[in-house]
């Protein structure tokens, strides 16, 4: 058994050997020369590596400034989204790249937590708060009214002056998203502002 | 990415550590043990220091020019400490290099380089690395540790912060890293994961040199070409499919072989690259390197008679409070390797063990000096919110029985994702059986421990003496451990079993586990001329 362990050894490093190729192949072929953001362009499947998506994150950083907040909420489940999983976290995303800018959003604790706790983190929107507007039953709306107090509530307590909301999806479209501002001019609280102007008055130098 | 940043943090790591080393018998350790051991305690301190500022202050605050001046000053005095001492002279080989010994140390010295390469090329790109471990170290960078960003996840409207519990010790190194370069910059501090890699190497090949160069080199090239190091799956869930595409490509494997149809149509994501997540930023590397490495100096100290190296007492304790910096799991191993070091020292013969009281001293001294090392984290620990996870509430006699008698649905197949209803311990002795019999993703290295054991049950006195019954029973704790975990995890056990866990748990022992087959095999401390 001794005589043997070394060769058993050596002939199972076969697989890690094919996976260097593989990898080498793979890197010279997609990733090499390239700079970090081509790089994370490249590498398919990354929600937060989507170039439409790392567009808006550098744009609305510069816009916004370290010292910004910003609250993020869903609008809506978009049409095509079967089956909403842990890919369409798109709050938990922003609040890591936008950083130092900082993410709010409704039931952090509920949002920070795991893939079992995300559908519950819908409901708060969709069923007790009904952010879509799908509407509800009466006996809910006592419920609706008074989260919704609270929530604006503690939105107003923490001087939150931006609003990002975007639809359920695993694909990401600027053109979906919808970005505000605080006004109390307005019914509902919120100026909605033309997100794609707003991005475009980010200044080129710092991009 | 490597920039000059990641370099001086590089040095700076390796220097701060090579200064400890000097206060523990360097001459009496060969010149691999000595870099390996510095690069392993200067992760553990820095992420012990990092941490610590950030009780005071964001890290940023420090300054760039401190920054680069500390590191450069810590790496240049490790070169001076180094440049001064003379390291133990490997003994010559009794026996000539036989073709798989060169082979073997080909192939090592090939997943060195690639491992390098590796963690050099690819941005941190999976989910746990970026949003558990990143995520803080951005937190601890720019606004110190435990301000806002950690605990603003109460009430209706705050902040998100996955896993708050965490510790943040993979987040302390990209800081160290980010201080020097001036800006948050995780991914230049990702090739540093490479170290740990290597250091682990070094260190197996150097402890198992005393046995045999064959053994060091089996030992050695177990850890350094470990599938799980590099990816957790093949790029096909059909063994020869996934095999075949790994050596020619996925698109080549999907031409060969088309696409798999289920029930519904075409299975998504059937060809996919590997992925990793080991050395992909997360915390499962470091554990596994520092707590492997800490238990490791620990149970020769307790099996030994003789004090063969000053100050491994010393290097243990830090280690081991360095990988308690990582995960919380590093914490909750630390009684395994306390636990496992008395049993090793009372399966040793009397006459080669430390005193009783020489053995008590080496325990408190190691538990304390780990508890310094994880001192600014467990001094805030208690204030940090818990998401979900509450493991030592729910680790009761009767937290135990209401787990072990629950049901949970897991899929039963891979191929149509039926679903069956069974019994949680029944699903976690699954979830075992399958990570230790997956070779695409561990080779041959959990069926060759477990082949070691039964092979050394056969003769028990003569194959499980001290250190290797210790560096065995600390391996077997940590299953029992991780077992009774997952049994009152609150999470859903077959989301868990997709992130490739226990997998990744079992791993923190990786090193410890071929430490001991490869003794077992070939002999605890036996000469080359056993050959």
């Amino acid at each position: 058994m001794r005589r043997l362990l070394l060769p058993l050894v050596i002939a199972f490093t076969l697989f890690p050997l094919g996976f260097a190729g593989l990898y080498t192949r793979t890197y010279f072929a997609d990733r090499a020369g390239k700079n970090l953001d081509a790089q994370r362009a490249s590498l398919k499947g990354v929600p937060w590596f989507k170039p439409e998506y790392r567009v808006l994150v550098k744009r609305l950083k510069k816009r916004l400034g370290p010292d910004a907040a910003l609250f993020v909420e869903p609008e809506k489940i978009a049409e095509d989204e079967k089956n909403p999983g842990g890919r369409t976290r798109w709050f938990l995303y922003l609040a890591n790249d936008l950083y130092p800018t900082r993410v709010y959003v409704r039931a952090p604790k509920l949002a920070s937590g795991t893939l079992v706790d995300y559908p519950e983190w819908m409901d708060l929107h969709f069923e007790d708060l009904d952010v879509d507007g799908s509407g509800m039953g009466f006996t809910r709306i006592l419920k609706r009214d008074r989260l919704r107090q609270e929530h604006n509530a503690a939105i107003d307590a923490r001087g939150l002056r931006w609003k990002l909301t975007y639809p359920i999806a695993q694909h990401f479209r600027l053109a979906d998203l919808h970005l505000y501002e605080r006004d109390d001019a307005v019914e509902g609280g919120w100026r909605e502002l033309d997100l794609q102007a707003f991005l475009d008055e980010a200044p080129e130098a710092a991009l | 990415m490597i920039t000059l940043a990641t370099l001086i943090a590089a040095l700076a790591i390796w220097g701060l550590g090579r200064i400890v080393l000097s206060q523990a018998a360097p001459s009496q350790r060969t010149r691999l043990e000595v870099h390996s051991l510095a690069v392993l305690v200067g992760f553990a301190l820095w992420a012990c220091l990092i941490m610590a500022a950030g009780l005071a202050l964001p890290i940023a605050n420090l300054g760039r020019g401190l920054g680069i001046g500390l590191a450069t000053t810590a790496g240049l005095a490790g070169a001076a400490l180094t440049w001064r001492t003379k390291t133990a002279p490997i003994a010559q080989p009794k026996t000539p290099w036989t073709w798989p010994e060169r082979l073997a140390a080909g192939l090592a010295l090939f997943f060195c380089a690639f491992s390098l390469f590796y963690a050099s090329t690819m941005p941190i790109h999976i989910f746990d690395p970026v949003f558990h471990f990143a995520y803080k170290g951005k937190l601890l960078f720019h606004e110190g540790l435990m301000q806002a960003g950690w605990t603003d996840v109460e009430g209706p409207i705050g902040r998100v912060i996955t896993h708050p519990d965490y510790p943040p010790g993979v987040g302390a190194i990209e800081s160290l890293v980010s201080l020097i370069a001036g800006d948050f910059a995780a991914d230049e501090a990702r090739p540093l994961f490479a170290l740990f890699v290597l250091a682990t190497g070094g260190l197996l090949f150097a402890r198992l040199r005393e046995t045999s160069r064959r053994a060091a080199l089996t030992g050695a090239l177990l850890w350094l070409a470990s599938p799980f190091l590099f990816y957790s799956r093949l790029p096909h869930q059909n063994w020869l499919k996934g095999a075949y595409a790994l050596f020619f490509g996925p698109a080549a494997g999907k031409d060969q072989f088309g696409i798999t149809m289920g029930p519904a149509g075409p299975l998504p994501g059937e060809w996919t690259m590997p992925d990793g997540w080991t050395l992909d930023g997360a915390g499962d590397l470091p554990l596994a390197a520092l707590f492997s490495a800490g238990a490791l100096l620990l149970f020769g100290v307790m099996t030994s008679a003789g004090s063969r190296r000053r100050g491994d007492t010393l290097l243990a304790g830090l280690l081991l409070g360095g990988g308690a910096l990582m995960k919380n799991e590093g914490l909750a191993l630390l009684p395994v390797a306390l636990l496992a070091a008395g049993l090793g020292w009372l399966l040793t013969q009397e006459t080669a063990r430390p005193t009783i009281a020489k053995t008590l001293r080496t325990l408190g001294t190691t538990l304390g000096l780990a508890l310094v090392v994880a001192g600014p984290w467990l001094a805030v620990r208690h204030s940090v919110p818990t998401i979900g996870e509450d493991y030592p509430s729910r680790l009761t006699p009767s937290g135990l029985v209401e787990a072990a008698t629950s049901t949970q649905p897991i899929r039963v197949s891979m191929t149509t994702g039926a679903v069956e209803q069974q019994l949680v311990p029944r699903i976690v002795a699954g979830g075992f059986f399958d990570a230790v019999t997956h070779t695409p993703r561990f080779g041959l290295l959990w069926l060759l421990f477990f082949g070691a054991l039964g092979f050394a049950a056969l003769r028990p006195r003569q194959r499980f003496r001290g250190l290797t019954a210790a560096t065995s029973l600390a391996v077997l704790g940590a299953f029992a451990l991780y077992a009774l975990v997952l049994v009152v995890t609150p999470w859903n056990l077959d989301a868990l079993f997709k992130t490739a866990i226990p997998d990744r748990l079992i791993f923190h022992v990786a090193p410890l586990a071929i430490f001991a087959l490869v003794t077992i095999f070939e002999g605890e401390g036996a000469s080359e001329t056993a050959d």
